[in-house]
């Protein structure tokens, strides 16, 4: 697949995703929470250019062999920076309040540099998983899949938030600070997703991928309002995301119809993957990305084999999910686990309590209101 | 329990690529394939089992 100039739009699906996992998370880490992300995808390009990118097979060490005097391979390199600038996003979301940005840096360095690289190279045309028959157009498995599990992984070793889980593991309710973050971050999403997605049969592409985000958006607006009784707006905003993230592997290949139904499925499952994420494995994932990313891929990736005809053998996607299971997610835990041995993940228990805000940065990102009930209610 | 999931999720995986290698019918393939998938979730059940949030158990007395 070569990448084109709609390539350049993907930072857009970056703000989006930031504004959006910023919204999700309390007032007390909003800065921090954004901030992080700009590091991640800062410390994701600058890895992937120094070693991931020899890594992924493209040749010497900080891109040193890269031909600039055409267009292909250049546009080749941007488009693998915006991509593992994007999965690197994804366990700042889950990590969100407890994780410091030490960490989220030296973490991310790990996943850019080594992570993304090998299984980019592996589902490339070259690679064994293509040679097999893997098709992932947008990204659906080197992106959203292995970065939902890093945020996994992330999120097993940082624990949860104070307070999150009772005496009893019962996981108590932390609602977002911002439902206008949240929506508009969807909206800014999918302009940037067109850029993952359009690489070929762009009109088609670009069809599917709206038609997907809306019947993601639906399915999850009618599953919580048929569940709780009233529609959620969070989980209506993650599930347009997921049915971004559950047509990236096939846009450019399946009819409008299939994407509707790609959409519709990868945002009614977001609803119960959610909840089963937080109340059955008692995992604390403030933006719901574990669910989005990971589980929406992988049926993304599954879809293709079902829906896009003459691509992605069903052997060759159940081949790429076995792999990221078998292999990234060991790997990705085990790498995470060693470096929090050298670089604590989690902060202190009062740096928490006090916000990631004013805990490390020294400033609040709202100054003039009060956002700590403990700064207001008498003891 | 953790490491013996940890180390179950990569055997599932070596389970598939060798069929993969190693078989040369599409369906025998696919069968060992989803059976190392089948294995890998099992190591996956059980580091996740390892991260469930920790219950104080209440005493009675």
């Amino acid at each position: 697949m070569t990448p084109d100039f709609t390539c350049l739009l993907i930072p857009l699906a970056m703000a989006g995703l930031a504004i959006l996992n910023a919204g999700l998370t309390r007032s007390r880490s909003t800065s921090h929470i954004l901030l992080a992300s700009l590091c991640a995808v800062s410390v994701a390009m600058l890895a992937f250019v120094i070693v991931g990118f020899s890594v992924a097979g493209n040749g010497r060490l900080f891109a040193l062999s890269l031909d600039l005097t055409g267009i292909a391979g250049p546009l080749m390199l941007l488009m693998q920076l915006f991509s593992v600038g994007i999965a690197a996003l994804i366990p700042v979301a889950s990590g969100a309040e407890r994780w410091r940005i030490a960490a989220v840096c030296a973490s991310t360095a790990l996943l850019a540099g080594l992570v993304y690289p090998l299984f980019a190279h592996w589902a490339a045309s070259a690679g064994w998983l293509g040679a097999l028959g893997f098709t992932d157009a947008g990204g659906a498995g080197s992106i959203q899949v292995l970065g939902g599990i890093s945020a996994l992984c992330v999120v097993w070793i940082v624990g949860p938030r104070q307070g999150k889980f009772t005496s009893e593991g019962i996981p108590t309710a932390m609602p977002g600070h911002n439902a206008a973050f949240v929506l508009f971050g969807c909206l800014l999403t999918l302009v940037g997703w067109f850029g993952l997605t359009t690489a070929q049969n762009p009109i088609l592409a670009a069809i599917n991928t709206v038609l997907a985000a809306a019947a993601g958006a639906i399915a999850a607006l009618v599953g919580t309002r048929v569940r709780f009784g009233k529609p959620d707006a969070s989980l209506t905003a993650n599930g347009w995301v997921a049915g971004l993230v559950a047509i990236s592997a096939s846009a450019p290949y399946v009819k409008p119809v299939s994407a509707m139904l790609i959409g519709f499925v990868a945002g009614g499952a977001i609803v119960f993957a959610i909840e089963i994420v937080e109340f059955r494995m008692g995992v604390d994932d403030p933006a719901g990305a574990i669910s989005v990313h990971a589980v929406a891929g992988s049926w993304g990736l599954l879809a293709v084999s079902i829906f896009a005809d003459g691509r992605g053998p069903f052997l060759a996607q159940a081949m790429g999910i076995a792999t990221l299971i078998g292999f990234a997610l060991p790997m990705s835990y085990g790498l995470n686990w060693l470096l929090n041995r050298f670089v604590p993940y989690r902060v202190s228990a009062s740096g928490e309590r006090q916000g990631m805000d004013l805990f490390e940065l020294g400033a609040g990102a709202y100054p003039e209101f009060v956002t700590q009930r403990e700064d207001f209610m008498r003891r | 329990m953790k490491l013996a999931g940890l180390l179950l999720m990569p055997a599932g995986w070596g389970i598939a690529l060798s069929a993969i290698r190693l078989l040369h019918t599409l369906p025998a393939q696919t069968a060992f394939c989803l059976a190392g998938l089948a294995i890998e979730i099992v190591g996956f059940v059980l580091v996740a089992r390892e991260h469930l949030p920790k219950r104080r158990v209440k005493n009675d007395a």
